[in-house]
């Protein structure tokens, strides 16, 4: 398998780094991750499309992982993630990169494919919709004081756990969880809050790529309904459900790379 | 003898200080998920602080018969030491043990950041 290697590049001020697989010129892919976490996530999934010839891109969104925010602020809101985003693109000079994010990352493909729609070849959306507010408001303003929300980082740990699916292997729900534990419990408050706020029910009918819709079945954190709503509103769109599988399809299922290739190749890319 | 009125632990300094805290968006967004009391102690002298859902709404020179849910006591030496110091050392001090903290050990956790800025206030007033 092609190795995965790591940098730096610097986004409007934001220090981001890159996780990445040299694998070829057949198209370029930016994988971006869920809410709190990082381009770790895309770590199984890297490599093997990188050795069907794509080359592979995924970033710690700005205050995550590795990567800084410049003015030491939490960024909570899916639009300006996802223009941080384009201009990445733009920067690296990549020509309508293909785009493939879960959950908040679902979120943000969404939005730099509605905003930009020439600038895409085609979008995976995984675990995200036009519109999903499923958390409690209060529980999340709270949560912008450390003090609102005592044992939230304990709680995102054995949540993590709830929110994979039934098939998923025990050494993967560990790796989830351990994934969730490492990350700043208040970038995932920040994160969330804009999870709550995203909203492209007046412009998703911009989307114009190929695009494919993954769901896990047992992922608690979206409907169906939301994501057949989503679905539906994209000229085309395809939609994946995936038995026994939650919120993280790219960590918990192996088939993911494949089933994202197939899609892939039924449109030439 | 009486407290020097500039004493940071005199009444009319904790009156002082009510108003500082009150007044710092920090505080009252550290301390608007608590419902409790913080206690200063230096070399005897005493302040004792009502804090409810972000405001200090009382303050007293004595200790209160409701008790406190997390107190601060060091020298009177280490508190000037702290309050004259370059930079707001109070973490350095209860890691170390200068400043000894009793009471509610958890809730002392929750409210670092309320602490932190009660330290800054007693600072700026110094």
């Amino acid at each position: 398998m092609p190795p995965i290697t790591g940098r730096y590049v610097t986004v409007q001020g934001h220090r981001i780094f890159l996780d990445q697989v040299e694998g070829g010129d057949r198209g370029q892919i930016l994988c971006v991750h869920t809410a709190g976490m990082s381009s770790l996530e895309w770590r199984f999934i890297l490599p093997v499309l990188g050795k069907l010839g794509y080359h592979m891109l995924a970033p710690d969104l700005p205050g995550h992982g590795k990567s800084l925010t410049h003015h030491w602020q939490a960024i909570e809101s899916i639009h300006d993630y996802a223009e941080i985003l384009c201009n990445l693109m733009h920067s690296l000079g990549f020509k309508r990169p293909i785009l493939i994010g879960c959950s908040i990352g679902g979120d943000i493909v969404l939005d730099m494919a509605v905003n930009h729609p020439d600038d895409f070849s085609a979008i995976v959306c995984c675990e995200a919709g036009i519109r999903n507010h499923t958390f409690s408001d209060d529980l999340l303003e709270r949560g912008r004081e450390d003090a609102g929300i005592p044992g939230f980082h304990e709680m995102n740990f054995y949540r993590a756990a709830t929110l994979c699916g039934r098939s998923t292997p025990p050494s993967r729900v560990q790796e989830v969880q351990w994934m969730r534990r490492r990350g700043d419990p208040k970038i995932l408050i920040h994160d969330l809050l804009g999870w709550n706020r995203h909203d492209l029910t007046e412009s998703i009918g911009r989307i114009v790529c190929p695009t494919l819709l993954i769901k896990g079945e047992d992922d608690p954190a979206i409907s169906e309904e939301m994501v057949e709503r989503t679905a539906q509103a994209i000229r085309g769109a395809e939609l994946q459900t995936l038995p026994g599988v939650g919120h993280f399809p790219m960590v918990e299922f192996d088939g993911f790379a494949d089933l994202v290739a197939g899609f892939l190749n039924r449109h030439g890319l | 003898m009486a407290k020097a009125k500039s004493d940071p632990f005199s009444l009319e300094q904790g009156k002082k200080l009510m108003d500082w805290l009150n007044a710092s968006a920090d505080f009252q967004g550290a301390t608007k998920w608590f419902d409790g009391s913080v206690l200063l102690a230096s070399d005897g002298n005493i302040l004792w602080l009502k804090v409810y859902s972000g405001q200090v709404i009382d303050v007293h020179d004595k200790p209160s018969p409701f008790g406190f849910t997390f107190a601060l006591k060091a020298t009177g030496e280490d508190w000037t030491r702290l309050l004259k110091a370059e930079r707001n050392e109070l973490l350095a001090c209860t890691g170390s043990g200068k400043i000894q903290v009793e009471g509610n050990q958890l809730e002392f956790m929750r409210l670092t950041k309320a602490a932190i800025v009660l330290v800054d206030g007693l600072r700026a007033l110094g």
